[in-house]
């Protein structure tokens, strides 16, 4: 074969590998827009079950009466979470018996396919369903207590007041801005459409998604049999009151091996119980181990198996925090939640 | 493509200056009814023209629907032998459980591929039209990169399908070969897509149109 036709040859098989490897996994959904997320600028509430962390944005009520919300149920077995569902739609509060109704408009799922091949996953997806979810709410000082649906019942505190009770100085402290900081990045991975599986490919060409508060976010992949993702965080919140900035950064090779690197800051921001900003929390993510290379977390068949999230406050404590263990503390126990 | 040898060995022979002679001999002989006879001996090369339509449904229950325009080549050997269809598609139209969607308005590229390759027999169904049918593998490529926003497409439904054509000779010559003009008409049953970890249910794919050929022997 001639130089030329050798060249021909390597990016006919490039792009059939190209081809290949992002068309692994079901069929995707005909004309899909990537982004749909309506903003929602009202208050961020947040509850835990067991292992199950709920977070809730109603936003502030139109003319006719609804609200836009958005309502996300993250697992937590292991720190670096497992599977997550986000809903969005509409929040219609009737009359004063506390009734309410829930359109779903969207319904996104990001499921636990660690015992599925890589290439057979789906990754996150989404589905326009058009449900109602009817539901009674108790608005009792800064807790919301909603009842009558398994998977949103439970007794919410306001994120930002919430946020108060959280520490600086020990490492313990640092633990929890993790787990706390987190919720944001985890719930933006559910809307990143096919994140965890093949089809992340489709950021060959990168895409923006919003914050469903503020900011934004950008995901870009470079590569193709090893593969460098790379999730730029500008000025992003997910839930208000827990902002984040900067690239998470992973390498991975054909077989889902592979590190992390890059480095996220973080700002909480607590409020005093009169609604009144106090001194935030600021500090960093590191992905890469930060001083240590070794402590750089580990991808294996596509998810964080080892090494250490390292979290430092800005004039406070630090701490490494494995991916693959239970969290220690607990979003729960670091909030104090219900 | 497996099919390439195939067409690039067909299109060999049909440059290769053989079939000529053979069919101003077989022209002499004229036809034998009701048994392969030297009349439909040699190589068949055709571009052909036309719409493709392939259908899916995956295994979660959605259907999968897309019109594409094509053009392609169709070429066969012998009486009785090989024969590849193989087409470039441009999708225009795709449909999902009901919605309808112009291609051209959510991808910044719209390409695919449609191939079947098989076995064929030739007959005489009128002293100047010859007759091509027979089951193949087949497979069809529908890639689709999205535009800025949207997320892209692709599927590869493979199956068992079979193929038809009619040639009309016209008189005229190419290549020191008859022209013909004709029809073909192409259906698959698919079962099987290996890139997308074989979400496929069941699918089917059809093709018809016009061609433009070189060889009848007659």
């Amino acid at each position: 074969m001639t130089p030329a036709g050798g060249r021909a040859g390597s990016t006919f098989l490039v792009a059939l590998l190209a081809l290949a490897l992002g068309a692994c996994g079901p069929y995707a959904e005909v004309a899909q827009k990537l982004d749909v997320t309506a903003r929602v600028e009202g208050d961020t509430w947040i509850a835990a079950a067991e292992t199950e962390v709920r977070i809730l944005l109603v936003g502030k009520p139109g003319s006719d009466g609804s609200a836009p919300f958005a309502f996300t149920s993250l697992q937590f077995p292991i720190s670096a979470g497992t599977s997550a569902v986000t809903l969005q739609g509409t929040w219609t509060e009737a009359g004063s018996d506390g009734s309410a109704t829930l359109r779903v408009e969207r319904e996104y799922t990001l499921p636990d396919e660690r015992s599925t091949s890589l290439f057979s996953r789906r990754g996150a997806w989404r589905a326009d369903v058009g449900r109602t979810i009817a539901l009674t709410v108790t608005r009792d000082g800064s807790r919301l207590v909603l009842a009558g649906n398994g998977s949103l019942d439970g007794t919410y505190l306001a994120f930002g007041g919430a946020l108060a009770r959280l520490g600086t100085a020990t490492s313990r402290d640092a633990a929890c801005a993790f787990q706390v900081a987190n919720l944001g990045i985890r719930s933006s991975e559910v809307r990143i459409i096919g994140f965890g599986g093949p089809g992340m490919t489709q950021y060959q060409r990168p895409e923006n998604y919003v914050g469903t508060v503020a900011g934004s976010l950008r995901v870009s992949l470079s590569g193709f049999t090893d593969n460098t993702t790379t999730i730029s965080y500008s000025a992003f919140e997910d839930l208000g009151g827990a902002r984040v900035d900067g690239s998470q950064i992973t390498n991975a090779n054909s077989s889902g091996d592979g590190r992390m690197s890059g480095v996220l800051t973080f700002v909480l921001q607590p409020l005093a119980p009169d609604g009144t900003a106090i001194a935030p929390i600021t500090g960093t993510l590191d992905f890469g181990g930060a001083d240590n290379p070794a402590d750089a977390v580990q991808i294996s068949d596509g998810a964080a198996t080892g090494g250490f999230y390292v979290v430092s406050i800005e004039g406070g404590g630090s701490a490494r925090v494995s991916p693959e263990t239970p969290p220690s503390p607990s979003v729960s126990e670091c909030l104090a939640l219900p | 493509m497996s099919g390439a040898p195939l067409a690039l060995a067909l299109a060999l022979g049909a440059l290769g200056g053989a079939a000529p002679g053979g069919a101003r001999a077989a022209e002499t002989a004229g036809p034998k009814a009701g048994k392969p006879s030297g009349i439909h001996h040699g190589s068949r090369h055709a571009l052909a023209l036309g719409p493709h339509a392939t259908t899916f449904f995956s295994e979660g229950g959605s259907q999968y629907t897309f019109f594409s325009g094509s053009v392609g080549y169709l070429g066969s050997l012998g009486a009785r032998g090989p024969f590849v269809h193989v087409f470039a598609l441009v999708p225009l139209q795709a449909r999902q459980d009901g919605s309808v969607y112009a291609t051209g308005d959510y991808y910044r590229r719209r390409a695919g591929g449609d191939l079947l390759l098989g076995w064929q027999w030739r007959w005489s169904v009128h002293p100047d039209l010859e007759a091509e049918a027979g089951p193949g593998l087949h497979g069809t490529l529908v890639y689709l990169p999205g535009k800025t926003g949207y997320r892209d497409f692709s599927a590869l439904p493979l199956g068992l399908g079979g193929g038809a054509v009619l040639r009309w000779r016209r008189g005229d010559h190419g290549f020191s070969q008859p022209i013909t003009v004709g029809a073909y008409c192409a259906a698959a049953f698919d079962l099987y897509d290996p890139l997308r970890s074989d979400d496929l249910a069941h699918g089917f794919t059809f093709s018809t149109g016009l061609l433009l050929g070189l060889g009848v022997a007659r």
